[in-house]
């Protein structure tokens, strides 16, 4: 019983990790940015958390079972020089997915999955890490937090003026 | 007949309150915050008093304002919000989780007030069915010219000290409302 359990979790697992990289339009450049979108979609959907249970780690929220899900299933996702992506099997994977869901389900988890590509996308990996370390905290163990708190300015300053968070995220950035 | 809910950011209070400090006289300023807070049901979130510094708002204009804790619904999880928390302040988050949990319980009859336009953009793409209850402390403002709480002359003086002060907002945004305020009826 707790194998088949434990399979029925790796296939959800593999699915969740195929709908959220289907929903980029380009490959997610880097495994920091993959484990921190995961981290997101797992804020939108706590049922999601136990899948995926994320500790403070190197570089913020860290998921071994992410990082595992990819490792092993190298004919549903590549990483290459363009960064993570999935293959053709990988893609029907998610549109099998995607046909059991209802489509309310469906829509949401899409359009949570493509907001989340569209916000990490305009960031790089030291912006978005100091975002979710101040949204979230997961900076203890953090080899990098310190360097970034300390080109807050910097970070808080690039963002606003890309025109990704408002000036009151910005001030917040700065405290 | 109810008072209208109005749910405002930070940013609405902080007018009043400092923006508008060198420009209006404090008994004048606290005046207005006072009659809106008398017409209008204004609601304040908490992460809005503790960004505004809420013992600062003048006592009687606290007492007459709500706390939305002790009116409205909690917020429950929103995937979509949830990932705007990410991009904006915990006091517009605060304001939007509400007023979106207020909308969800068929409520259409209230205001939010959102100043950012950041903020407003993620709104108006990510939120729309919040798009019709969104404005801004001028939007405010023009309303409270149409309903004739306050005279024109009084809303426009206000709005063209707005303009100058360090209040964040576009020239052309403030003197698009006067126009319209000017060009409504009665």
């Amino acid at each position: 019983m707790e194998s088949a359990s434990f399979e029925s979790e790796e296939k959800l697992r593999r699915e969740l990790i195929a709908i959220l990289l289907s929903a980029s339009k380009s490959p997610v450049p880097t495994r920091i940015k993959f484990q921190k979108e995961l981290f997101l979609l797992t804020r939108s959907f706590p049922k999601f958390e136990k899948l995926f249970p994320f500790t403070a780690y190197r570089f913020g929220p860290y998921s071994s079972n992410a990082e595992a899900i990819l490792e092993n299933n190298d004919e549903l996702f590549i990483e290459d020089k363009y960064g993570i992506h999935l293959t053709d099997s990988g893609k029907r994977l998610q549109e099998k997915a995607e046909s059991t869901m209802s489509p309310n389900n469906r829509e949401m988890l899409r359009k949570v999955s493509e907001m989340i590509s569209t916000i990490c996308q305009n960031m790089n990996d030291e912006e978005l890490m100091y975002l979710i370390y101040t949204t979230y905290g997961y900076e203890k163990h953090s080899d990098i937090y310190q360097h970034l708190y300390e080109k807050r300015e910097t970070i808080a300053k690039r963002l606003y003026n890309k025109g990704i968070i408002s000036y009151q995220k910005y001030q917040e950035l700065l405290e | 007949m109810n008072k209208m809910i109005v749910i405002p950011d930070t940013s609405f209070f902080v007018c009043f309150i400092d923006d508008l400090a060198d420009f209006v006289p404090e008994n004048d300023r606290y005046q207005y915050l006072n009659v809106i807070s008398t017409v209008y049901q204004i609601t304040v979130t908490p992460e809005v008093r503790k960004e505004t510094s809420w013992n600062r708002v003048p006592e009687i204009i606290q007492t007459q304002c709500y706390y939305a804790e002790n009116i409205l619904s909690p917020p429950t999880i929103d995937p979509i919000i949830e990932q705007l928390r990410l991009l904006l302040g915990k006091g517009e988050i605060d304001v939007i989780s509400y007023s979106n949990m207020y909308k969800k319980e068929k409520n259409n009859d209230f205001k939010f007030v959102l100043d950012d336009g950041m903020a407003r953009k993620l709104v108006s793409e990510n939120l729309p069915i919040l798009v019709t209850n969104m404005v801004g402390t001028v939007g405010l403002l023009k309303i409270c010219a149409l309903e004739k709480i306050y005279d024109k002359v009084s809303i426009i003086n206000i709005l063209e000290n707005i303009k100058v002060s360090k209040f964040r907002i576009q020239d052309d945004m403030v003197c698009k409302i006067i126009i319209e305020i000017k060009e409504s009826g009665g």
